[in-house]
């Protein structure tokens, strides 16, 4: 399974993203929120595992914080690997995403 | 019910290759029972001879044959089948496992063991042809594809990039993963003869990578046409592509403008970082400040950064595809190997090139995942450059970029005395009222327009030195001095030109003025700006303005200044 997801309590779900976070988890990332309609839901996308990321799983997070936005809720990344932290740090999105070590 | 004639219209011709001519009979026998055409071989050797002539769409192959067997038979047929689909059916008495694995490894697609019920070789002879009318069928349709994309792609880079500047000014060079890219490479001159640059990385690549190309040319090339600054292309870009592609899906981009004077500025949102390159070594770094064009409705940093650089520098650009690219042990190829070839290019070795070979060397056969793409840029222009272009500020705006064409320009050159004599300040703001009603901004713009205006004339025109400002009293010898020059001025010019266009519930307004005088150094200014006590006396001018104004440039060293301003809902 390269994508779970755990409901931590009714406002909180944790994204759990394998090894290579790229296109091929399109789908299974997907799945993981987009039946979520709670309103203030927070998606904690956990990239503790993923050694790589290309730029469509910087879309795919877009994705998910359209999604969060329109529940009023936020997305937030948490602990990615120093390749990731590379690529999130050159897209900026911290100017937009919270990133947690 | 079987088919005798195959969907092309063409007889059902099968081969039967073994080496017992009662078999032989047998099966030929059976084949014209369901209709088909046959014809015969005895050993593997007349069955190669046969199917280079008659070209069979079926093969029944016997195993042990002499001469050649069935196995090399085969190897040899499906070599010269090459990319047509030509079934080949073991037909052979009782024989062990590996017989069986070594024929199906050569190339067979089926195994029939003698005796058999005569439904099951036709069976069998049915479905594999469905099978190959089926490869033909796809075959056809991937030709017919790949054909259409190579068009497409043609026109597409065509309508995109045949706009670009000669490559001996600018070095460009892509190479797509797939026929379609999801770089973009841009380049054009501004009509003051700047030079514009822009590299652009849409997500992913191939056909939907591709699509945002055209509409993100057609900005750069009519506004940089237009005389727009580079920080409003890289605005109007964003709000372009904002509107234009789904979430998920966004431009990584960089964009320079490098003048005649030898100054660039670059800007980098989302791409590795651009480097400046003199004399072998990296001496500046560009790193992305900003999220990719596309993802924020409004862009909260347009700022460029400014660098001067001498004619043999060269200003690299960069997509991600050259860094992350991989060789066979899966390592990135990165910026340590890169920087190593930039430090050990020869002088006057082209570096595009020697980059390129020595990621060829790195990837070595290894699949390319990403689009790959590098830009130079000299750090000088070509001497016809001016001539080239339209020598004068383009007093045109882009129709098609703000909404229904709405613009008026006025323009007003004082020589002489009669610099003495009027200011052209009351004059601009009276054009402007009549022509846009009041609105609660021309105060500022009155103030602008002053500070442009007195600046242009007092240093420029008249050589007066803001350092006399600096104390009490060299303030009043400052305008003593003034008074006196002016009373004496005979030769000098001063040009003003206003241009309002109208947008959806405001407006936009240029203000260009230029003097006849030497410049002066406008980078030295604009970057210590507010950052000495010493400059309290003089410098507010322009720092004011600058607060003012949405952009503000300096060109022809300091001589001609532009400052663009918004007004309404938009701002």
């Amino acid at each position: 399974m390269t994508v779970s997801v755990r409901q931590v309590d009714d406002k909180n779900i944790v994204i759990v993203v394998g090894e290579q976070f790229d296109y091929s988890l399109h789908q299974a990332f997907r799945n993981a929120y987009a039946q979520v309609q709670k309103p203030g839901t927070v998606f904690r996308v956990d990239l503790a595992r993923a050694k790589h990321m290309d730029s469509s799983a910087l879309g795919m997070i877009l994705l998910l914080k359209e999604h969060a936005d329109k529940l009023g809720g936020r997305v937030i990344l948490s602990k990615p690997a120093e390749n990731v932290v590379k690529i999130l740090t050159i897209a900026n999105f911290n100017q937009f995403v919270t990133i947690e070590s | 019910m079987p088919q005798s004639v195959r969907a092309s219209g063409k007889e059902v011709l099968i081969l039967i290759a073994d080496d017992v001519a009662p078999n032989r009979e047998l099966l030929a026998h059976m084949v014209k029972n369901m209709g088909f055409e046959s014809i015969m071989a005895s050993n593997g050797h007349e069955a190669i001879e046969q199917f280079e002539r008659f070209r069979p769409d079926l093969v029944l192959m016997d195993i042990s044959m002499p001469v050649m067997n069935g196995i090399d038979a085969t190897r040899e047929i499906k070599q010269q089948a090459d990319e047509r689909f030509v079934p080949i059916v073991f037909v052979s008495a009782a024989v062990g496992p590996e017989a069986i694995r070594s024929a199906i490894e050569a190339g067979g697609d089926d195994f029939l063991q003698m005796p058999f019920p005569y439904e099951l070789l036709e069976g069998k002879i049915i479905a594999l042809l469905r099978i190959s009318e089926l490869y033909s069928e796809v075959a056809k349709l991937n030709a017919l594809r790949s054909h259409e994309a190579e068009l497409a792609e043609k026109l597409l880079s065509n309508a995109v990039e045949s706009g670009n500047v000669p490559n001996s000014q600018v070095r460009m060079h892509k190479q797509p993963a797939e026929t379609f890219s999801g770089d973009v490479l841009l380049s054009a001159y501004r009509p003051n003869g700047d030079l514009n640059v822009l590299l652009g990385d849409f997500t992913g690549h191939g056909l939907t990578a591709a699509v945002g190309a055209l509409p993100l040319s057609e900005t750069f090339r009519a506004m940089t046409a237009k005389g727009y600054e580079a920080e409003e292309i890289v605005a109007q870009i964003n709000r372009k592509l904002g509107q234009l592609l789904p979430t998920g899906k966004f431009l990584a981009t960089a964009m320079l403008t490098l003048t005649a004077e030898g100054t660039v500025k670059i800007w980098n949102g989302g791409l590795p970082d651009v480097l400046i390159v003199s004399k072998g070594k990296v001496v500046h770094r560009i790193a992305s400040s900003h999220p990719p064009l596309g993802i924020l409705k409004k862009l909260n940093d347009t700022h460029f950064q400014l660098f001067k650089v001498e004619p043999e520098d060269r200003i690299l650009m960069l997509s991600d595809g050259v860094l992350e690219a991989v060789n066979a042990q899966d390592e990135q190829y990165s910026e340590a190997r890169l920087i190593d070839v930039i430090e050990q290019c020869p002088k006057g070795f082209d570096l595009i090139s020697a980059i390129l070979s020595s990621l060829q060397n790195f990837m070595h056969g290894q699949v390319q995942r990403d689009d790959i793409s590098l830009i130079t840029v000299p750090g000088w222009l070509e001497n016809n450059t001016l001539e080239q272009v339209k020598p004068a500020y383009a007093f045109e705006v882009d129709s098609e970029e703000e909404g229904i064409l709405d613009t008026w320009t006025w323009h007003i050159e004082l020589q002489g005395q009669s610099l003495h004599r009027t200011s052209p300040v009351a004059q601009a703001l009276s054009r402007l009222q009549e022509s846009e009603g009041p609105r609660p901004e021309w105060q500022q713009v009155f103030t602008v327009i002053t500070e442009l205006y007195v600046n242009a004339l007092d240093h420029g025109v008249l050589g007066l030195s803001s350092n006399m400002k600096r104390t009490p009293e060299g303030f009043a010898r400052y305008f003593d001095e003034r008074e006196k020059r002016l009373q004496s001025l005979d030769s000098g010019k001063v040009s003003l030109s206003l241009q309002h266009t109208r947008m959806p519930g405001g407006g936009r307004l240029v203000i260009r003025v230029e003097d006849s005088g030497k410049g002066f150094d406008y980078d030295w200014w604009l970057k210590n700006l507010n950052q000495s006590a010493e400059r309290q006396f003089s410098g507010r001018g322009i720092s004011l303005v600058k607060n003012i104004c949405e952009y503000l440039t300096f060109s022809h060293n300091g001589s001609v200044v532009e400052a663009v301003m918004y007004f309404g809902d938009k701002h």
